[in-house]
């Protein structure tokens, strides 16, 4: 039996929600990733990063899974971003346009540093 | 030399496969594809191009094709050719076993215009350098091809 196999790690960088995504992400990740979704804006967290570092696959379950996240996102008024694609992923991404809809970052550091850059900058 | 002009249909499979029709087990397939092709220096960006089309197709074969009848297995053949890869995914559906979907737009899904899924044969389609739908016998086919740069296979007959 071959179960698709996700880990979810949810933590709060400043007013950031960070959720870490291990392993991979197909139609059985809705129920784990909605719930990381709403343990990270909790705190009403205007920002929430999807760290993809460790992501070993997705399908077109996930991304269609990606889409309904981002519009639960968008109803609460949440930017979501991602980072840690891989060249693979993130050539994905682009194909199915979802670059537009999420803020990509290389690393996490990276879209830290961007948020900082734009309260800096309000 | 065009594609379809390399185009080897005729080889023997150089691996082939049953896999129950049952969710999650694309992954079984693409995990039986890289260790196929492990022995061979293949780029990792057609790996991973591989990987994504080989899942997607198999999902589809299991769902459309078997409706997830165990019993009824997909059939995965893979077919090494002259700086090609084959892999052929066979169900028992009808030719037009995977139903025709529009072309999926992230913006008419995020308006709720359009279900979210539905990125299976688009995703398909951009993995792969040619592919093939067709039937034979008693199984529906969906054949991907993929050239690699790398002319392992005449060092493999010397």
């Amino acid at each position: 039996m071959n179960v698709p196999m996700l880990a979810l790690n949810v933590r709060t960088v400043g007013m950031i929600g960070v959720i870490d995504l291990s392993g991979e992400v197909t139609s059985t990740a809705e129920r784990p990733l909605m719930e990381a979704f709403a343990l990270a804006t909790e705190n009403q967290a205007s920002y929430v990063l999807l760290n993809f570092t460790n992501l070993n696959f997705i399908n077109s379950s996930g991304i269609g899974l990606l889409i309904t996240l981002l519009i639960r996102a968008r109803r609460q008024q949440v930017r979501l971003m991602a980072s840690g694609l891989s060249d693979h992923y993130r050539q994905i991404f682009e194909l199915t346009r979802l670059n537009e809809a999420f803020a990509l970052f290389t690393t996490e550091e990276e879209a830290l540093a961007a948020l900082e850059a734009r309260k800096g900058s309000a | 030399m065009t594609v379809d002009e390399a185009y080897e249909p005729r080889r023997q499979p150089h691996c082939e496969v049953d896999i129950p029709s049952k969710m999650g087990n694309e992954l079984a397939a693409v995990r039986i594809l890289m260790q196929t092709l492990e022995p061979y220096p293949i780029n990792k960006s057609i790996l991973e191009r591989m990987k994504t089309a080989v899942a997607e197709a198999t999902m589809n074969a299991m769902e459309h094709g078997n409706h997830f009848n165990e019993a009824d297995p997909v059939k995965i053949q893979i077919l090494l050719g002259h700086m090609q890869v084959i892999v052929r995914v066979m169900d028992h559906g009808d030719i037009n076993t995977i139903p025709a979907t529009e072309t999926p737009d992230i913006d008419a899904k995020l308006a709720g215009k359009q279900s979210p899924r539905g990125w299976g044969l688009f995703l398909i389609r951009h993995m792969v350098d040619a592919m093939y739908v067709y039937a034979e016998g008693n199984y529906h086919i969906t054949e991907m091809l993929w050239n690699c740069e790398n002319n392992w296979y005449q060092q493999e007959q010397v």
